[in-house]
């Protein structure tokens, strides 16, 4: 067998029972790996009506055909549960070493389930696979966590997997990390990580992974990184990491200032990646067989926050803890609130919007300091944020009600519609740090149809809108038109996110960086599938490919289709429809936009094959994609999802 | 096929650097071979080691102070950087480096280049404290 390993590895915690499954031929054909494989476990193994805390519940954590190999950012690993934070399906990715690792021990994929009595870590050494006592390390920071395990165990080359106390304390938003600081961040499977009493997973691997064609397929990785040298988008990613957006943001009007209020703010050049690299940057990081090196390693040197270090930050971790919360003038302070959430183990950018949320609702008189225990949630007011962070990990207080995440604290406080007005979220996930109306209408559209809780710049992440013009031509190569690289258009924008979801599924199934496909688009699709035939000994052809993609992508819409949440769901936060983009910046180039998202929906939906009035998958497009028994799931419900009850029901999560 | 070079890190600081052979002209690995698999190969100017003749006794291994040597673990031989087998372009890995941590430039030029940039800050410090009066 070349490519995968062709096992899959699956551990109980309440019965403490070590399986390994075999992965049959078809089966990886069908799924190719990573989040294919996940998806397919959280769809048969986890019902939707599920609770993602019932110790019966699946995390599985996905890694593809080519992880280990030299092919570009191949590294990366799936991390797939039932969200906690929007209670549909929910995965998320994250860099670092973990990944190969994995591989070398000779496993595609591992599932937990059950629940341990006592806090415990699980360690896997090649074929020997044990679960071991956590209670010493239960409550520690990852960084802590990290090096105990490496001490306790004797070996500092060994990777590991690890949630923070947030994960333990049920953060709805809580994430994993490995390599101490790469997070797989969305989604809050952190939380059911912690439910199921699992502080980590180290790994120790010594094998290798089989190439089917090895002369070909050093000749491919070859060719790619050569591109890789003179690659325009490479070169911002290296010399200031995702940073490197923040004074293009600006400028186009996404940058979100208080809570997406405003486009842009005067003072983003403090917190911009020229700045970082200049002031605070400590050393510059790769995650495995990467040739951009986009990851920062910061240390602070000034200011109340001096000696603090970290590994980040980038644009979506930094921008929700910082200019959204209405903090810009220290940048230190931003710095500062991403290394907490880090060391605390919780998602930035959800920590990020549940916290400008609350201070919108303040600002607008919905809650006051009785509400939050006193705190005055003014915009910008870095001592209260510093708290309110710390609250929301260990559940204290008015963090306590924010650690459900934003759409269930509006609830709780009973805020009704107008509370949730203010969430900029959708089915539960608060939006990252990117203003569709600036950002351009292919992301607006990915928001609303997005598979991991609406909320999604990854999901088709339509960088063919942002870094298309770098590349000349290749709108027309992969869209057949030039018109969709204008943001503020909707021409041919369904078809790109139609695209674009279906090639970041195959992506995500390798478990490649998107920051080599998509960002910068030095790995074109056939060339993913070239390296992909030459490492597994398929001779799988562009159509077969990018199927896989568009199967992953309508099984996880099925899933959301279990949950009764279609069409009327498919919904971007009003304040994009409703409020034109006001003006903040004077060089401001996409005043008074506003996204017009009905115009692209049904064009969208004609593409995806989906039901004009449910939204859920059509039978026809189901079997077509081998999917008979999705099919046969989700026919009895269109029904019910028409039923004057189901239609009253208005869903923010699940 | 195995990579001669090693990066070791430390996450929790964010440190991390390149380990690899340090191209010794009077290499200890090579003065401890019992069998003379390694040796100082004139070509490259530094120790190779020939799969054929070693023994796996990992001598070499133990008394490279760089942790250099390792040993294959199926033919069960010891390999190190043989400078791509004296790669004219010099080795492999100076090519693909995406930071440029790792560069190839001969001890010779190198050294003449820093003696230069000793002289060349003198003369911008003179230019500056002109420019300044």
């Amino acid at each position: 067998m070349y490519g995968w390993s062709g096992q899959r590895l699956r551990v109980d915690l309440s019965k403490g029972d070590i399986i390994k499954e075999p992965l049959s031929y078809e089966y990886r054909k069908k799924w190719i790996g990573g989040r294919g494989f996940n998806s397919d476990v959280i769809y048969n193994e986890v019902p939707p009506e599920m609770s993602p805390f019932d110790p019966r519940a699946r995390v599985c954590f996905g890694v593809g055909p080519m992880n280990g190999t030299a092919a570009p950012s191949t590294g990366r690993v799936t991390v797939s549960c039932k969200s906690p934070l929007t209670g549909g399906f929910g995965d998320s990715s994250m860099g670092g070493h973990w990944g190969a690792e994995v591989r070398y021990a000779g496993y595609d994929q591992i599932i937990v389930q059950g629940k341990s009595k006592k806090p415990v870590y699980i360690w896997m050494d090649d074929d020997k696979v044990e679960i071991r006592d956590a209670s010493h390390i239960w409550g520690k920071y990852p960084r802590d966590a990290d090096t105990m395990i490496k001490e306790e165990l004797k070996d500092e080359d060994i990777h590991i997997m690890l949630i923070g106390p947030a994960g333990e304390n049920l953060v709805r938003f809580a994430c994993t990390f490995n390599d101490v600081w790469r997070a797989a961040g969305r989604t809050g499977h952190g939380a059911v990580i912690g439910s199921k009493n699992l502080k980590g997973i180290a790994t120790r691997g010594s094998g290798s992974v089989k190439v089917a064609r090895p002369k070909e397929f050093m000749e491919i990785c070859n060719k790619l990184r050569q591109k890789f040298k003179n690659d325009p988008m490479k070169m911002g990613l290296y010399e200031l990491g995702s940073l490197c957006l923040i004074n293009i943001a600006n400028r186009d009007g996404w940058l979100p200032w208080k809570n997406l209020q405003f486009g842009g703010t005067p003072l983003a050049n403090n917190m911009s990646g020229e700045t970082h690299s200049q002031t605070v940057l400590k050393h510059r990081e790769g995650c495995y067989a990467c040739p951009i090196c986009c990851g920062r390693f910061t240390a602070i040197k000034e200011g109340r926050w001096a000696g603090e270090e970290f590994g980040g930050p980038e644009y979506e971790h930094a921008v929700p803890t910082g200019p959204r919360l209405g903090i810009i003038e220290d940048a230190n302070d931003i710095w500062h609130n991403a290394r907490l959430t880090n060391d605390l183990g919780m998602d930035g950018i959800e920590t990020g919007g549940v916290i400008s949320t609350a201070m919108e609702w303040y600002q607008r008189g919905l809650i006051t300091t009785k509400d939050t225990g006193g705190m005055e949630l003014e915009w910008g007011n870095e001592e209260v944020v510093d708290q309110l962070i710390q609250d929301i990990a260990y559940r204290r207080g008015f963090g306590d009600i924010l650690a459900d995440g934003a759409s269930r604290a509006s609830d709780k406080l009973g805020l009704g519609k107008e509370g949730q007005y203010y969430t900029i979220a959708t089915r539960g996930m608060t939006l990252p740090g990117d203003d569709p109306r600036g950002l351009g209408f292919g992301y607006g559209l990915s928001f609303a149809m997005g598979t991991r809780g609406g909320c999604d710049h990854l999901r088709s992440l339509c960088c063919l809108e942002l870094s298309g013009a770098l590349y000349p031509g290749l709108n027309t190569k992969y869209l057949g038109d030039e018109r969709p690289m204008k943001p503020t258009t909707t021409a041919g924008k369904p078809y790109m996110v139609y695209y674009e979801e279906n090639q970041k599924a195959v992506t995500d199934c390798l478990n490649v960086c998107c920051f080599t496909t998509h960002w910068s688009y030095a790995v074109l699709t056939q060339d993913q599938l070239d390296y992909f035939n030459a490492c597994t000994g398929l001779d799988m052809t562009l159509d077969e490919f990018l199927e896989v993609g568009e199967r992953v992508h309508n099984l996880e819409r099925a899933y959301w289709s279990r949950l009764m949440s279609g069409a009327r769901e498919d919904v971007v936060p009003e304040r994009f429809t409703k409020e034109p983009m006001p003006q903040h910046v004077d060089y401001q180039t996409n005043v008074g936009a506003t996204l017009p998202i009905g115009e692209m929906l049904p064009k969208y939906y004609k593409y995806r094959d989906y039901e004009p009035g449910t939204g859920f998958p059509s039978d026809r497009k189901l079997k077509q994609l081998g999917l008979d028994y999705v099919a046969d799931d989700v026919r009895p419900l269109r029904k019910k999802y028409m039923s004057d009850s189901e239609k009253k029901k208005k869903k923010y999560y699940y | 096929m195995l990579s001669r070079i090693n990066v070791v890190r430390n996450e929790r600081f964010g440190e991390s650097f390149v380990a690899g052979c340090d191209l010794c002209t009077d290499p200890p690995c090579a003065a401890v071979c019992p069998t003379g698999a390694c040796a100082l190969d004139p070509l490259t100017e530094i120790a190779k080691i020939n799969p054929d003749k070693c023994i796996g006794c990992k001598e070499c291994m133990i008394h490279c102070p760089f942790g250099a040597v390792k040993m294959h673990p199926i033919t069960k031989k010891a390999f190190k950087c043989d400078l791509c087998e004296g790669r004219e372009d010099g080795p492999v890995c100076a090519d693909w480096c995406p930071s440029g941590a790792i560069s190839w430039i001969k001890p010779e030029i190198a050294v003449k280049a820093k003696r230069r940039s000793k002289l060349q800050e003198r003369i911008n410090a003179a230019t500056k404290a002109k420019e300044v009066s």
